[in-house]
């Protein structure tokens, strides 16, 4: 969580120096993102989203393609000058990475994105490669549904309803609070889930991993028939926090789980 | 506790309706107290008989029978025993199997009564239960399907209906976080063949890897050979992520062992 607030820090500090930006009124309550490599999803108390980028050097080090235009071939275009392409049409707002953040020496050129969004949209975050390494989601009180194969995933200052899964990546969320309204949902197949949540929060919990083990200090009552060990090596918790609430699923298939209280 | 409160204890229990710790403390009671098993049985047996009989209206001449013998009972009792024609020690004993007799009846019918509102209740809530689930499932929110797919596990012995409405879901839902929720609910159920066939699909067919791998983990359960098959079709399969066909490497290694 440490290395989590360093780089969130450290993202807000560039920001200061960012000269490419690129803003747009959502003309939709959900906002979907597709393959978007290296970004800080944050919330704020605005109508606008706002696309910003630290290090964006467009085609500044490429003199070959100087006078020459990026050709994508699903007929988007990188319509912010930021690599990223925006569809604002009534009811959906789409935002894809059409740049590759891979360059020919086979190395990530490291663009960052923060993308400010009003705190109560919905994510869809969506990405299948392996480039970028980060998704970093901050202060958002929507719903987010989350889905990568090679992503770690940081969560601080939300709420939930959320659907949240990465195969190679892990998952770490502070919770500001559990949303009552929809299912939690975190999964991870080969790296641990760590999650904070509220001493206060209610919800049934339902904990599982085959190859891990989980942790706790929260309160959890039990339910003896239905928990146990799954398998040689694996463990299932199904119980209640504080009576019982919003579904909290966690399962990290060969890691641990850490589930927090503060 | 009074002996009313300790029924609808054990109803309760029969019916599944306890909390965990409520559930616990009652098995702990039970297993100290010998009457409280016996009369637990009893009521379960109750429960089994009234859930298998079919509902029947008594024949008219046992309902003639019923209330001839009601009414001689009610004249019996404003009569008094001293104007009985029969023996006075024999009428005692009889008047006492009488009452015992009627008392045995009332609390039977009281119990068929409640066991029957009570079941009533349940098929009512389930009713509503798979109601709230079928409109949730239809919710443009993944979290929300989520959900109506994780209301299953709240819903003991699943009708057909539900577990055919899990299997399209574990199928066709637009999202994998639904479709891995589906797959999880109908883990119990894997060894149906209609279930196994989906799960098999999944693990091949899917085309979300985390999708794949929970089902690869189910089949890696089954120990059947179908599911070698599959395990070789993703292994084949040039499409196939490399981490999903080292699954299916591990799988296939897995269900080789345990047959040999």
């Amino acid at each position: 969580m440490k290395l989590f607030s360093t780089l969130i820090l450290m993202l807000t500090t560039l920001n200061t120096f960012y000269s490419q930006e690129y803003t747009f009124d959502p003309m939709s309550d959900w906002v979907t993102f597709k393959d978007v490599d290296n970004v800080l999803i944050k919330g704020y108390d605005g109508a606008e989203i706002i696309i910003e980028s630290s290090d964006y050097d467009d085609e500044d080090h490429d003199d070959r393609s100087k006078g020459l235009k990026l050709v994508i071939v699903d007929g988007k275009s990188d319509n912010t000058n930021l690599g990223l392409s925006v569809i604002n049409e009534q009811g959906r707002v789409i935002i894809t990475q059409v740049k590759s953040s891979y360059n020919s020496c086979g190395s990530g050129d490291d663009t960052d994105y923060i993308i400010k969004i009003p705190s109560s949209m919905n994510v869809r975050y969506e990405h299948s490669s392996w480039s970028g390494d980060e998704l970093y989601i901050e202060d958002i009180s929507g719903e987010l549904d989350v889905s990568s194969n090679y992503h770690d995933v940081y969560l601080s200052n939300v709420t939930g309803p959320m659907a949240v899964k990465t195969v190679y990546g892990t998952i770490e969320s502070d919770f500001a609070s559990l949303s009552q309204e929809g299912s939690i949902s975190l999964y991870s197949v080969y790296e641990h889930v760590d999650i904070t949540i509220p001493k206060t929060s209610s919800s049934n919990v339902k904990l599982s991993t085959t190859y891990g083990n989980i942790y706790s200090d929260l309160e959890i009552d039990v339910d003896k028939t239905k928990s146990g060990k799954t398998g040689w090596t694996g463990s299932k918790i199904i119980g209640k926090t504080n009576s019982g609430g919003v579904d909290l699923l966690i399962t990290a298939t060969y890691e641990n789980i850490y589930l927090r209280s503060k | 506790m009074s002996p009313l409160t300790i029924e609808d204890q054990i109803i309760d229990y029969l019916n599944d309706e306890m909390s965990s710790s409520e559930r616990t403390e009652f098995e702990l009671l039970m297993q100290n107290d010998e009457k409280l098993r016996s009369s637990v049985s009893q009521y379960s047996q109750i429960l089994k008989e009234v859930d298998v009989s079919p509902q029947s209206a008594p024949s008219a001449a046992l309902q003639k029978n019923f209330d001839r013998f009601i009414n001689s009972y009610a004249a019996g009792l404003n009569e008094g025993p001293q104007i009985s024609q029969s023996p006075k020690t024999f009428n005692l004993m009889g008047r006492g199997f009488q009452q015992a007799a009627i008392f045995i009846i009332i609390l039977g019918v009281g119990l068929l009564i409640g066991l029957n509102i009570k079941s009533g209740e349940i098929i009512d809530q389930y009713a509503h239960q798979q109601d709230i689930m079928m409109d949730l499932l239809k919710a443009k929110s993944t979290s929300h399907r989520v959900r109506a797919v994780n209301m299953s596990h709240q819903m003991q012995d699943k009708s057909d209906d539900i577990i055919n409405v899990l299997l399209q879901t574990a199928k066709e839902d637009e999202s994998p976080h639904v479709r891995l929720a589906a797959l999880d609910a109908l883990s119990p159920y894997k060894e149906l063949t209609n279930v196994k066939r989906v799960i098999m699909h999944a693990a091949s067919q899917d085309d979300d890897a985390s999708v794949q791998i929970a089902a690869i983990q189910l089949l890696k359960q089954m120990d059947h050979q179908d599911a070698i098959q599959t395990f070789d079709h993703i292994i084949q399969d040039r499409n196939a992520l490399n981490f999903v066909k080292d699954e299916a490497y591990s799988g296939k290694i897995h269900l080789v062992q345990n047959t040999y």
